[in-house]
């Protein structure tokens, strides 16, 4: 009786008809402005060494990440957090693990001055963009007042919100539209049962909330590296004691097929991975069956975008 | 000053109103739609506000109570605060607005510390009732311990005592056992259930946070700022109004006094123009006002009368109209302000203008068409004053000269300087006396006018005839003013008057005394010798062929011939007779006062010895003569005319008896014409009447004694005997009666024997007489080609007898008119040939067939021998020209037998058969052909 109780009052109506994860669906762009964004994603000039662009570290083809557990800037030099998918990016309620940027616009401004990613200045780069005269001239056509830091992050933002992953085996199967193998269903009971759920919920099966990671135990102890300030998270934006370890949750649309894992990078595959959260934010070890049935739920939430064709 | 008031006061009106309505619209757009504006969008961003913090609440208990499934709505919650947050605001609101906007952040930021540690709390709690039902399973000691723990944890509504929670779970913790799975259990649960009471603790103190903020009293104080705000606006607004309504009645009171101060202007202008039309109306001139613009504003009706319109709207609206019409309406802008112009209609203009201050024109028009015609008039008077012929002359009342005119100057050779001042009596003559004078001025002073003809001396002395006529001027009062007289020289009149009496008296000519004075002379002597009884003659000379002369050698020669003649006649008489011409040829002598009748017939052959010499004419040799016939005066008339016609008449008589003669008149010659005027007026009514009849007389082939055809006679039955052809014929031929005489002759002929030939079925010829009269009278060929056409007569069958005389005027037109009348097929024949000018070349030059011997010929036949000759001369001839002949006149048988001895063709008379009527005729031909085919048998 006080189990069921419990059930209610903690796990939430698991067998009603609503379900905690929603399918995807596309946001409104400007066609215009998402083709300026494309052209500007790929293009290398945005970094000062010419040989670094967006798509160097999001690379569309396969996740949306990088495949490396730092990404590496101009000059070489590596980043201080793994680069985080750039699909579904927009329903994120912020951007960037710490959530220092508060949407995809402000975000794109970020890795412009970095000097460990495009290490340039905007008026370098604006100056630079403005010598391409065909570029300029369509550019114009959509933005009246030109290149500006502005205009240019607006663009590749647009870009950004179109970067949708839509069609996933799970929506339509969500949707009533196909069927789901055994396993993945049993993988997302287990998601549920386990209390996954509680963080990786919404349409993004998470990115809308922040959370300390090691909820039981200490991770960052364990890891046996030292912490890094960058390990901090969302302490570096609000400097509250208690947002200390704290990241945002990231959404686990593209997760199945990432190579590597964490802020950190510090795992490498998916099994080992939900494992960890397992331990350290549930308190609790999954057998290998159950491992595997989560993997499975969670490759049938990868949806398909053009970007993944080309 | 004043004018210039009113010009002003409409213009300084409207710029007032203007700047008050642009006041009054930016008031009223400041004080209504921006306020309401703005007032609408605060109100409606602090609703924004008010729901997000409404939501989050509502977030806050579901959170709190667990049953939030995902935190995508939180998500958007989350956009929708930074959005308006975003929105910069400004102003006294704008504080308030911001502040609550910062206490909803604040709000929004532990809604994410609640997220985490409720979900932290979650994650503790998940797994403790799976770990309580394993204890309770393998029975754990401390199983009713971990479950109080967990009840304690959940169980809401009491307040949770923390102090025996820790002790419970510290007692759980610390209980040492010696199973190694209860131990393990144990240190689960109090491993979850520490992380979940660590969360639930935070959870609380978050939820307190959360609650400590009192957004409805910040949303309450906002809302209060708003309304104050709004209120304070209103208020605003209110003023506005109010300033708004003075503002209007401001504006109101403006306005009418405007407006009557325009009515006043208007009434005032109204007068003016009333004034000015009504003045200008008054006008005997024309008038016309153009503005600065060059359009019309005002016209008179004069003006429009001189232009000959009914409107204003007719005339040119414009100067630049009027200029494009002025050959309708003239117009002749030119510097001379003022100058004539003849208008469309006839009317003279004087039309002057000017500029008016303002610019434009105005124009002044003056009929002027009468001065024009009265200075028209002067202009003619004085014209006809210079170039009359008649001299005029002007005096004063006392008679002294203060005007003459050139034509006066050369009819008395005085010059006007000469004259002036002085009496017209300088002018006299001498010639009338006193008396005449008088009477002058007697008629003048009556009459005011006086005209006589008058003898005058010219400077030089010379006296002339002189028409004058004299007119008194007089002034109102009656008074003599001035007189005027006008003079024509009629020395030149009188000469021509003299010279127009000689005309009239004499022939231009041959200086001969006319018809006319001859007649006074005639006249004169007959006057005289009933005084002083006396014989006189008359001579009526005639020349002989002067129409021969004058045709063939022209007009020009016959004039030479006649002066001739004068000149002959001339040195002939004495002074004391009177040679006239009478006309044409005709001359008339009057011998006035012979001693014995027989010194007129001397002076007649003197005269026709005189003419009966050859005259030189254009330098060819010509012989006249001339017939002379006397009367006797008294003895044969006592009255001019009478006594001209008798001396006539006898010279018709000479002329009849051969020319070259003189007869003098016997009473049995009057008797003659008197038979002739008779017969013409019988032979009229017979004519009418159809009394004449046509009788034939047949001709036949000596040779074989067959009927050849017969000659048509006219015959005149009257008061029950023929009158014969020879004594009516000529009467018909000079009163022009052969004209109708001979056609309807010739009608009856060809209508007779086509119808004897058809009864008979014979093929008779019919001879027909043509008179020459008839020549002249129009009888051509063509009125010939009717006739047969009417009577069907075969033309063939036609011969038509002309005589000799005809031929004689060897004319073309002769030759013609014969022609044309023998292209019609019938035949010409000459009758009694041999009794005139009988020649052989008129044989040869017209076209004749036949000619017929005079019966005087045949009649001689037998007792003279020459006769004889003649004949068979002519037939030979005849026979020689392929002429055939008839011999007329045949009455015995011994003509007969001679003429058939000399072979003649064709033989009529009574040796056959005398003329006969129709009736007769037809029983004589049937008679005849039984003979013939008897004789034939």
């Amino acid at each position: 009786m006080l189990r069921s109780l419990i059930w209610v009052l903690f796990v939430g109506s698991a067998g009603a008809a609503a379900e905690p994860i929603l399918p995807l669906q596309s946001v409104a762009t400007d066609a215009r402005k998402v083709a300026l964004g494309r052209q500007l994603f790929f293009d290398t000039r945005l970094s000062r060494t010419n040989d670094i662009s967006c798509a160097s570290c999001h690379q569309l083809s396969s996740h949306g990440a990088d495949n490396s557990a730092r990404s590496k800037g101009a000059f070489g030099r590596l980043g201080e957090v793994r680069a985080p998918t750039v699909y579904n990016s927009v329903f994120n309620i912020r951007q960037a693990w710490d959530g220092k940027a508060i949407d995809l616009k402000t975000q794109v401004t970020l890795p412009v001055e970095n000097p460990k990613e495009f290490a340039t200045t905007w008026a370098e780069l604006i100056a630079t963009l403005n010598q391409d005269q065909a570029f300029k001239t369509a550019f114009t056509q959509v933005y009246r007042e030109g290149l500006s830091s502005d205009s240019i992050s607006d663009a590749i933002a647009h870009y950004e919100r179109s970067l949708i992953t839509l069609n996933a085996p799970f929506d339509l199967w969500l949707q009533g539209k196909a069927t789901l193998s055994e396993q993945a269903q049993e993988g997302y009971r287990l998601f549920k049962y386990y209390g996954c759920i509680n963080c990786h919920q919404g349409k993004n099966v998470g990115g809308n909330m922040f959370a300390k990671m090691g909820t039981f135990g200490d991770y960052f102890g364990d890891r046996g590296t030292a912490i890094e300030p960058s390990d901090y998270g969302r302490y570096n934006v609000t400097g509250r004691e208690e947002d200390k370890f704290t990241f945002k949750v990231p959404g686990l649309r593209m997760a199945a097929r990432q190579t590597y894992f964490f802020h950190d990078g510090s795992e490498q595959s998916l099994t080992g991975a939900i494992n960890t959260m397992a331990r350290y934010q549930l308190g609790r070890s999954l057998s290998e069956a159950e491992l595997a049935a989560i993997a499975a739920f969670l490759e049938s939430l990868v949806g398909h975008h053009q970007e993944m064709d080309q | 000053m004043k004018q210039k008031v009113k010009i002003n006061l409409p213009v300084i009106g409207q710029c007032l109103l203007m700047c008050v309505l642009t006041a009054l619209m930016v008031y009223f757009f400041r004080a209504h739609v921006t306020t309401g504006e703005r007032q609408h969008e605060q109100v409606s961003l602090l609703f924004d506000a008010k729901s997000i913090d409404a939501k989050l609440d509502k977030f806050a208990l579901t959170l709190s109570i667990g049953s939030l499934r995902h935190f995508d709505e939180l998500q958007q919650l989350d956009k929708a605060l930074h959005h308006l947050t975003d929105k910069q605001q400004t102003g006294q609101v704008g504080a308030e607005y911001q502040a609550y906007l910062k206490l909803l952040s604040h709000k929004m930021a532990l809604m994410e510390q609640l997220k985490t540690r409720a979900v932290g709390m979650r994650n503790g709690l998940t797994y403790l009732p799976l770990v309580l039902d394993e204890m309770i399973a393998i029975q754990h000691p401390q199983a009713l311990l971990a479950s109080t723990i967990l009840a304690s944890l959940v169980t809401s509504g009491q307040p949770l005592d923390e102090v025996l929670l820790d002790t419970r779970i510290r007692m759980l913790a610390e209980t040492a056992n010696s199973n190694e799975s209860f131990a393990l259990l144990s240190r689960r649960f109090v491993n979850h259930i520490q992380v979940a009471v660590h969360y639930y603790r935070l959870v609380r103190k978050t939820r307190q946070q959360y609650l400590a903020i009192d957004s409805k009293a910040a949303f309450a104080s906002l809302y209060r700022a708003q309304m104050d705000l709004h209120a304070m606006q209103l208020q605003q607004t209110g003023t506005l109004s109010e300033q708004l309504f003075g503002l209007a009645v401001v504006l109101l009171l403006m306005l009418l006094f405007i407006l009557q101060r325009l009515n006043k202007a208007k009434n005032h202008a109204l007068q003016a123009s009333q004034l000015l039309h009504d003045a200008i109306e008054r006008l005997q001139e024309g008038f016309a006002l153009y503005d600065s613009e060059g359009t019309l504003t005002l016209t008179n009706q004069c003006w429009l009368r001189h232009y000959g319109v009914l409107s204003k709207a007719q005339f040119p609206q414009t100067l630049d109209d009027w200029h494009l019409r002025k050959s309708d309406f003239v117009h002749e802008q030119s510097e001379t302000p003022q100058r004539l112009q003849k208008t469309a209609q006839g009317r003279w203009l004087q039309i002057r203008h000017a500029r008016t201050a303002e610019g434009g024109y105005v124009y002044i028009s003056v009929d002027v068409t009468e001065f024009k015609e009265v200075e028209a008039e002067l202009k003619t008077a004085a014209a006809v004053y210079q170039a009359t012929q008649e001299g005029i002359m002007t005096t004063n009342a006392d008679l002294e000269i203060t005007a003459v005119n050139p034509a006066f100057t050369r009819i008395t050779g005085y010059q006007e300087h000469e004259v002036l001042g002085k009496k017209p009596n300088l002018l006299s003559s001498g010639r009338h006396d006193t008396r005449f004078y008088e009477h002058m001025w007697q008629t003048l002073e009556t009459k005011g006018e006086w005209a006589a003809e008058i003898w005058n001396r010219r400077k030089d002395g010379t006296i002339y005839p002189e028409w004058l006529a004299i007119s008194a001027v007089q002034d109102e009062q009656g008074q003599v003013q001035q007189y005027i007289a006008v003079l024509s020289d009629m020395t030149e009149r009188k000469e021509q008057e003299a010279k127009i009496a000689y005309q009239a008296m004499y022939d231009a000519l041959t200086g001969l005394p006319n018809r006319r004075l001859l007649l006074d002379r005639i006249s004169q002597d007959l006057k005289q010798i009933e005084r002083q009884p006396h014989l006189s003659a008359l001579l009526f000379i005639d020349l002989d062929r002067f129409k021969r002369i004058n045709d063939a050698m022209g007009h020009d020669a016959g004039d030479n011939l006649l002066l001739e003649v004068a000149n002959r006649l001339n040195h002939l008489v004495r002074r004391t007779d009177t040679l006239a011409r009478f006309g044409g040829d005709e001359f008339v002598l009057l011998l006035s006062q012979i001693s014995d009748v027989e010194d007129a017939a001397k002076v007649a052959e003197k005269i026709l010895t005189s003419l009966a010499q050859p005259f030189i004419i254009n330098g060819f040799e010509v012989i006249s003569g001339a017939s002379i016939g006397i009367a006797i005066m008294p003895d044969d008339a006592r009255e001019q005319q009478e006594i001209l016609r008798r001396a006539d008449l006898a010279m018709y008589k000479a002329k009849e008896s051969g020319r070259n003669q003189y007869h003098y008149f016997a009473p049995s010659m009057q008797q003659q014409v008197n038979r002739r005027v008779e017969l013409e007026q019988l032979l009229r009514k017979a004519i009418a009447n159809n009394e004449l009849a046509v009788f034939y007389q047949p001709i036949i082939e000596l040779k074989s004694g067959q009927l050849y055809g017969f000659e048509a006679l006219t015959r005149w039955p009257h008061d029950g005997q023929y009158i014969t052809p020879d004594e009516f014929i000529p009467v018909a031929e000079e009163s022009g009666l052969i004209s109708e005489l001979g056609e309807w002759m010739l009608t009856q002929a060809t209508s007779d024997i086509e119808m004897l030939n058809r009864s008979l079925n014979l093929n008779c010829c019919l001879s027909a007489n043509i008179s020459s009269q008839q020549y002249r009278l129009g009888f051509n060929a063509t009125t010939l080609r009717h006739i047969l056409r009417q009577t069907g007569f075969a033309p063939g069958n036609l011969a038509l007898e002309i005589t000799e005389s005809i031929l004689l005027d060897d004319d073309e037109a002769i030759l013609a008119w014969l022609e044309g009348l023998r292209a019609t097929g019938a035949q010409l024949s000459i009758d009694d040939f041999g009794t005139g000018y009988s020649s052989l070349s008129y044989l040869r030059r017209f076209p004749i067939n036949t000619i017929k011997i005079d019966k005087s010929f045949i009649h001689e036949f037998a007792h003279a021998p020459d006769s004889q000759n003649l004949v068979r001369a002519i037939l030979s001839m005849a026979a020689s020209l392929g002429l055939s002949v008839i011999a007329e006149g045949v009455e015995h048988v011994a003509q007969l037998e001679g003429l058939k001895e000399m072979e003649c063709d064709l033989v009529q008379g009574y040796v056959y058969a005398k003329p006969m009527s129709m009736m007769e005729l037809q029983v004589w031909c049937e008679e005849f052909c039984q003979e013939q085919a008897k004789s034939l048998a």
